[in-house]
């Protein structure tokens, strides 16, 4: 027994602690103001988050001889260690909080559910099932966690773009009733009797151009959120192309057959057909915006069913982590 | 008409259409439990909807056996069909258009590109050292320039559609021509394909005869069953040994035309031996159950008093590792004995445990899609990949004292700027 293993609550526990104080320490940053004793919080926590991650899964891949996928539990601390590296890349990238304050929450709910919710018998490492003792373990599961961890960032990015999008086109809808609010309220204070005296002050010129300033950054995020969440899931989709298929293989080599319509198999192709139509939309139709956004946000439901909401049906192929 | 039946189909709104059809259909099937007994639709669905219920309509459409009823095939085929009329109609088309290099002579033809320059003078050695420095090919003719790159990756989408295509026919083929078959066999016994389970319409079933040597299993320290292995022989007609293996669950043994897993184990008996004074030696063989609990395998057998002096005994064996656990009539553990040993011994009688007879479960498959379908996976990956590569194009035109030039890509527009950025040097405006 290792260090690590012998004091495993220890360390799932300050995971899921770390992700915690990231998490406050973004959507403060967000919410109220950005402060750089915020930013190295979230910088150090979720730092420490990743690496405590990775070197659990390292020791239990060391200790117990075989990669560390072969349960629920497993996989939910690989899926969380595989965001937070998502994480860290996109913020190595651009230094925007507003990845942290997206990615983070979903580790927080992924590692409370493995720490807490899971009971305790399925936090143990235990032998690997005869199905399971394959080579292709370590390829299919782990493509299949790297494609999750980058849809889930890709489409939960674009559920940001949705709702961002609806209150900027709200913003717009009602700019010209602003104006119109500003321009009585300045002809009120300053006493302006006629229209022409408050054109003449050429206050309503700074006005708009304030406004142009407030439109060209708002449009500028979107504009990077869509674009980001389409790169992570023009990412994400090869990978889960590739898994799919590496599972294909596997299964026509231990069960018999390379596709017998189990449920996660079977939520694992709508995953793929939802995000095939994305990027059709995307790419051959050309739009970007507001309708692959809709069918991209659909697949972050899509995706979390594939990956755990399967397990609650408790029938299949796939019984490596029911609840039943 | 035809032709524009198959254009209707080449749309890719109806294809997109069709995918989510898809995925809702096959969503219901991971609600709705399939290849159950209609009795247990009856059970479990007997809501009314508009005076019926819910169980008919369910058995009706299919629902109970979704993924092979014949709209759901049909439906397969549809998208089949359109993804072959886009690659016909809209793809393969663009690609011998993209083929041929072709120069923009009007000045009118550069108002429809993404990004534009118009300027004064352009140095062409300069932009065509540029152009060959970012691997474009460039073509030259009189007065303009036409360059492109990433020609790959207009291959790239049609090589996904056909390779999907492959895999819809693969499968199509499997469940016309294969068949699958499970076998539960006692070690050391004789077989042939007999329990089919699944088959189409073309299969034919080999009559192909195949020996069970041995059949064993090894657990971990903890008592977990670790792997199993079944040594497997197979005959020709005359009953003799054409090739042997010892498969296991993930190591299939692989013939020309049919592959053998392992797949389940079972027990099926005790062999006993008594031993009377008067009779000198008698075996016997003991049926047994299995019970089925949530998570374990469990088999139980009853072991009946035989004459005065001796006792019946409840037998239950939990794993093939040769040991069997003895219980008295009020459930009460007694004790464990191996193959081998003495179960009692009195006076008068004794009685030997000799063996446990264990079965193997194989399965044997034949699929003669298989190769089609991994044809399709394999290049499936690689066009995935390759149809991310950007196709870029740029023109020029010049006059003595205007150029004009423009340029487009399909991927990666940010990049792509950046090096329209880099031509833009070799302008004069």
């Amino acid at each position: 027994m290792s260090i690590v293993s012998e004091n495993i609550s220890l360390v799932s526990n300050s995971v899921f602690i770390s992700c915690f104080v990231c998490t406050s320490a973004y959507w403060s940053i967000i919410s109220m103001r950005d402060t750089k004793i915020l930013r190295n919080i979230a910088k150090i926590t979720s730092r420490f988050a990743t690496l405590s991650l990775f070197v659990l899964l390292t020791d239990r891949w060391i200790e117990f001889g075989y990669f560390p996928l072969s349960n629920l539990y497993e996989s939910l601390l690989f899926l969380s260690c595989l965001l937070l590296f998502v994480y860290q890349v996109l913020e190595y990238k651009i230094q925007s909080p507003v990845f942290g304050g997206i990615i983070l929450p979903i580790v927080l709910f992924i590692t409370a559910f493995a720490v807490f919710k899971l009971p305790l018998e399925m936090q143990k490492a235990s032998a690997l099932v005869p199905a399971l003792q394959s080579n292709w373990l370590m390829m299919h599961v782990s493509l299949m966690m790297l494609s999750y961890s980058l849809l889930m960032v890709g489409s939960s990015l674009a559920i940001l773009y949705l709702v961002v999008f609806l209150e900027f086109e709200d913003y717009v809808r009602t700019m010209p009733l602003r104006t119109a609010a500003y321009e009585k309220s300045i002809r009120r204070d300053l006493g302006l009797k006629s229209r022409e005296e408050y054109l003449n002050l050429g206050l309503h010129l700074i006005y708009k151009e304030e406004q142009d300033i407030v439109l060209n950054i708002r449009t500028n995020f979107l504009y990077n959120i869509d674009s980001w969440s389409f790169r992570s899931i023009s990412l994400g989709f090869p990978f889960l192309t590739i898994g799919i298929i590496a599972g294909a293989v596997w299964a026509n080599e231990a069960w018999g057959s390379y596709w017998s319509w189990d449920p996660k198999e079977t939520w694992a192709l709508i995953t793929w057909l939802n995000f095939a139509a994305y990027l059709h939309v995307r790419l051959i139709v050309g739009l970007n915006g507001k309708i692959p956004a809709i069918i991209a946000s659909l697949g972050f439901f899509v995706v979390w069913i594939c990956y755990l909401g399967v397990n609650f049906l408790g029938q299949g192929l796939h019984s490596y982590g029911w609840f039943v | 008409m035809i032709k524009r039946f198959f254009k209707y189909l080449a749309n890719l709104k109806l294809a997109i259409i069709i995918l989510l059809i898809i995925s809702i259909v096959i969503s219901i099937g991971t609600i709705i439990e399939q290849n159950k007994e209609i009795l247990f639709y009856q059970k479990n669905y007997s809501t009314l909807i508009f005076n019926l219920p819910l169980w008919k309509v369910i058995l009706f459409l299919g629902l109970n056996n979704i993924y092979s009823t014949w709209w759901f095939l049909l439906l397969l085929g549809i998208l089949g069909l359109s993804l072959a009329c886009c690659t016909m109609i809209q793809q393969l088309p663009t690609l011998k258009f993209s083929r041929r290099y072709y120069f923009y002579k009007q000045v009118n033809q550069y108002k429809k590109l993404q990004i534009k320059i118009n300027a004064i003078k352009v140095f062409p050695s300069h932009l065509s050292h540029t152009l060959l420095d970012k691997e474009y090919s460039l073509f030259q003719q009189s007065n303009s320039f036409y360059a492109y790159k990433g020609l790959i990756s207009r291959i790239g989408p049609i090589v996904v559609h056909l390779s999907i295509i492959c895999v819809l026919l693969g499968s199509t083929l499997g469940a016309l021509k294969g068949f699958n078959s499970q076998e539960l066999i006692p070690k050391t016994e004789l077989f042939h394909i007999q329990n089919v389970i699944k088959n189409g319409f073309f299969s034919s079933i080999p009559q192909k005869t195949f020996r069970v040597n041995d059949f064993w299993s090894i657990y971990t320290p903890s008592g977990l069953i670790k792997q199993f292995y079944t040594d497997i022989s197979i005959l020709n007609g005359g009953g003799k040994e054409i090739q042997r293996k010892t498969i296991s669950v993930n190591n299939p043994l692989l013939l020309k035309d049919l592959i053998i897993y392992q797949t389940d184990w079972g027990i099926l008996g005790l062999r006993l031996k008594y031993t009377n004074e008067s009779i000198s030696k008698l075996i016997l063989q003991l049926p047994i159950s299995k019970i089925n609990t949530s998570n374990q395998k469990i088999w139980i057998s009853s072991l009946p008093s035989v004459g005065q002096n001796s006792t019946s005994f409840i037998v239950l064996i939990k794993d093939n590792r040769g040991q069997i656990s003895l219980y008295n009539n009020e459930g009460k553990f007694i004790k464990s004995t191996n193959i081998g040993d003495m179960i009692y011994n009195t006076d008068l009688t004794r009685l030997n445990l000799i063996d446990i007879i264990s079965s193997t479960g194989i399965q044997i498959k034949c699929d003669p899609g298989i190769q089609l379908i991994y044809f399709g996976f394999f290049f499936l990956i690689f066009s995935s990949l390759i149809s991310y590569i950007s196709f870029s194009e740029f023109w020029l035109l010049y006059f003595p004292f205007k150029v004009i030039s423009g340029g487009r890509t399909n991927r990666a527009k940010v990049k792509y700027n950046l090096e329209f950025l880099n031509f833009k040097q070799s302008f004069f405006s």
